[in-house]
């Protein structure tokens, strides 16, 4: 579905040139959920974007479905995003928009016919739990059903393909519980290959089938998720892990020790 | 007063100064939002890093903006009445008096856009490009529709300011409220055509702000905060 190779990707900022990411490569096989985790400031969120080419990578090269990407012009770009999903933080929905024109946006982007898109919206809000919302506004609605929101839009023009940039971050532990569940059963049943990140470990370690440990702009692991929390070979990977859980081993996310450590701010 | 209201002459002079000086600030405006909006969204949209960087044309609608925002109205008044002419066929009166209007106001409208556009959550424009939307749908179905309240709000206070200004065009013969109150009220010592002036000014102020606002908080969908 993914394959990544030699990626590197470079900011010029007004203090020099940043090495956010480099030499990186891996690829993610169709179906599965792939997990991206590492310190904040390891580069999560911009290799992320670069996978739908939201950035630009300076080196190597990105094939999302056969596609590289850099090969394509701003039309074929266009034509290839939207087989990608794709959630966010902050969920970033339109705020004078309610849930259904918020879910309808990108097939009106996509330019779908009126009637088509009133028929997938009213499918999209079923899938996400939503129906009796489709006329509220995003400000009347919680973290939970916002993100949910997002989620129905992600999935509007049937991609293969779903990033979720640290979308469970801005929710508290039961919502976060609820939203994976969503993901798993859009990865499951709809068959979408998912790459998430996020900086929450517990979160990576439910969902995910493989995982990618990122340190510092480098990727400095990969393999199953079971193998990586169980027996971590790098350091960067050793120390997160300890730093994530100092007395209890990395537990599912419903055992409230989470919450609780990233309140003293240790996640 | 009961001299000037007796003097019904005098009351339809006001009454047609009334009219004149909504004229002018109805079709200024309307030139102003049509070529100041274009303007502000492509001052946004070039900034280094938006939705189409080109740091140049940037930096010189910038400074054009500048300039046009720097010259009094009193003056630019005088300095566009050559330009006036060849474009309108007149550079006085209360037709002379709109071009110049709305060149004050399209640089007040650019900046207005700018900023509304400014306050967008750079998040909600990075979801349309994450979706495949060009420049364009951007623009046209999320920068403008978002920033509605904002921009609304703006246009209100451009409205207000250019009835300001408008009074000022009486400088030129250009009719209006500020005609009336130079001519009868200042010059004829008629104090009570100054006040009364003064009171019309005021009222239209007064409900075209309270219009504005409506009409914002209605666009804003029932949020608390505009934008």
């Amino acid at each position: 579905m993914i394959e990544v190779k030699n990626l590197g990707k470079d900011f010029i900022t007004p203090q020099g040139k940043l090495t956010a990411l480099r030499n990186i490569s891996f690829t993610v096989t169709k179906g599965e959920v792939f997990g991206i985790m590492g310190p904040s400031g390891a580069g999560k969120s911009t290799l992320v974007r670069c996978l739908n080419f939201l950035e630009r990578p300076t080196s190597g090269t990105v094939r999302v479905a056969g596609q590289d990407l850099a090969t394509l012009n701003p039309r074929e770009l266009a034509r290839a995003r939207q087989q990608i999903g794709m959630i966010f933080q902050h969920f970033n929905l339109l705020k004078l928009k309610t849930v259904a024109q918020n879910i309808a946006f990108p097939l009106e982007i996509a330019q779908w016919p009126r009637e088509d898109i009133k028929k997938r919206v009213a499918e999209l809000l079923d899938i996400v739990g939503l129906t009796d919302k489709a006329r509220a506004y995003p400000h009347q609605l919680s973290g939970g059903q916002k993100q949910r929101v997002g989620i129905a839009r992600a999935l509007a023009c049937r991609p293969r393909l779903l990033l979720s940039d640290e979308a469970t971050s801005a929710l508290d532990t039961e919502t976060t519980q609820s939203i994976l569940e969503l993901l798993q059963h859009i990865n499951r049943d709809l068959g979408v290959t998912i790459v998430i990140i996020s900086h929450e470990l517990a979160v990576i370690q439910q969902i995910s089938h493989r995982v990618a440990v990122l340190s510092e702009g480098k990727l400095v692991e990969i393999g199953p998720a079971a193998d990586i929390f169980t027996r971590p070979h790098a350091t960067a990977t050793k120390r997160l892990i300890t730093m994530n859980s100092p007395a209890q081993g990395t537990r599912p996310l419903r055992g409230g020790a989470q919450p609780a450590l990233a309140k003293r701010g240790v996640i | 007063m009961s001299k000037l209201l007796a003097d019904s002459a005098l009351q339809n002079l006001i009454l047609t100064a009334t009219g004149q000086t909504l004229y002018m600030v109805a079709l200024s405006l309307g030139i102003a939002i049509a070529v100041g909006v274009p303007t502000g969204v492509l001052l946004v949209i070039s900034t280094p890093g938006h939705i189409l960087p080109r740091p140049r044309l940037h930096a010189i609608l910038g400074s054009i903006i500048n300039t046009g925002r720097s010259i009094p109205f009193v003056i630019l008044l005088f300095l566009l009445m050559p330009l006036t002419k060849v474009l309108v066929g007149v550079s006085i009166g209360t037709k002379g008096a709109i071009f110049p209007l709305a060149v004050a106001a399209i640089p007040f409208v650019a900046r207005i856009v700018e900023t509304s556009l400014q306050e967008l959550d750079p998040g909600v424009i990075e979801a349309a490009q994450s979706m495949g939307a060009s420049p364009l749908q951007i623009i046209t179905k999320v920068l403008l529709p978002e920033a509605w309240p904002a921009l609304i709000l703006g246009f209100t206070l451009t409205a207000i300011n250019l009835v300001g200004y408008s009074a000022m065009a009486g400088a030129i013969g250009g009719g209006g409220l500020g005609d009336i109150a130079i001519r009868y009220g200042y010059q004829r010592f008629r104090n009570d055509v100054l006040l009364e002036t003064v009171v019309i000014l005021i009222i239209l102020v007064q409900i075209t702000q309270s219009l504005g606002n409506k009409l914002a908080l209605r666009a804003s969908r029932g949020q608390r905060r505009i934008n």
